[in-house]
């Protein structure tokens, strides 16, 4: 009797396993690039929103007469003014004597992009306590 | 024998693929999950931070008008003190308590309260000591 090779069949088999494994691999390399890219993103809503919070607070302590200037930071959310990735700005919406109305934003330098805002309004004038 | 090497073609190099594409899927799958649930909660903090200095801003529009002599509706008042509320959220206002005379204020209470009432859940019934 003819004993028959099984090369051809293992090797068919291979192929067929190398190319599911390629499929696969690409669509879960996809989900982790995805993964990764919503990452970065909550991170960053997180530390802006965190940013944006302090100054707000900072503002309402120190009540400062008139629009605050701008504040810059870098890629590590450090106090930055050479290499500037996120600014703070504060729009005055509504003034009089007695306080500012505005809203205080968050932006990507980069992407020219609000990543956060808040309305933010403070007294002024008057003895406080 | 032949015959049935030809039917079942799978080898090692299959069962092998076969763990890694699993396990591929399942870290892919729960990566994502985890990252879409950290985005969830991060939405979930910008909106209460939103809310609660939206609220902030018309108590302190408030605060400036009765600074100016006016008093707005909605706004108790006693003598020089004056105590109102904005509401923040659906169970939550930001409760303000304070004194003013004529441009000067001093704030007695500035703060966020719950507005709902807190029901106990009864359904379960849990074992208390005689």
């Amino acid at each position: 009797m003819e004993s028959r090779s099984k090369s051809p069949l293992a090797l068919m088999e291979q192929v067929i396993m190398v190319l599911v494994f390629a499929l696969a691999a690409a669509i879960c390399v996809q989900a982790f690039v995805t993964a990764r890219s919503l990452s970065i993103q909550s991170k960053t809503k997180d530390e802006a929103m965190e940013v944006c919070r302090n100054v707000a607070e900072e503002y309402k302590a120190t009540q400062p007469d008139s629009a605050p200037e701008d504040i810059c930071y870098n890629e590590d959310w450090q106090v930055d003014i050479k290499e500037v990735a996120y600014r703070v700005q504060y729009f005055v919406e509504n003034e009089n004597e007695y306080h500012i109305c505005g809203r205080l934003v968050v932006m990507d330098e980069q992407k020219k992009k609000v990543v956060c805002q808040l309305r933010l309004a403070w007294q002024k004038g008057g003895s406080h306590e | 024998m032949n015959r049935r090497a030809i039917l079942m073609p799978i080898g090692g190099s299959s069962l092998l693929v076969i763990f890694s594409v699993l396990t591929l899927s399942v870290f892919a799958l729960l990566g994502l999950s985890t990252v879409r649930a950290g985005l969830r909660l991060a939405e979930g903090n910008r909106k209460a931070t939103e809310q609660y200095y939206e609220a902030d801003r018309r108590a302190e529009d408030i605060l400036a008008e009765l600074r100016q002599g006016k008093l707005p509706e909605g706004v108790e008042a006693q003598g020089n003190v004056f105590a109102y509320s904005v509401p923040i959220s659906k169970t939550q206002v930001l409760s303000v308590v304070v004194t003013v005379e004529k441009e000067n204020y001093e704030i007695h209470q500035w703060k966020a309260i719950n507005s709902k009432e807190w029901n106990p859940d009864e359904y379960i019934k849990v074992w208390t000591p005689d």
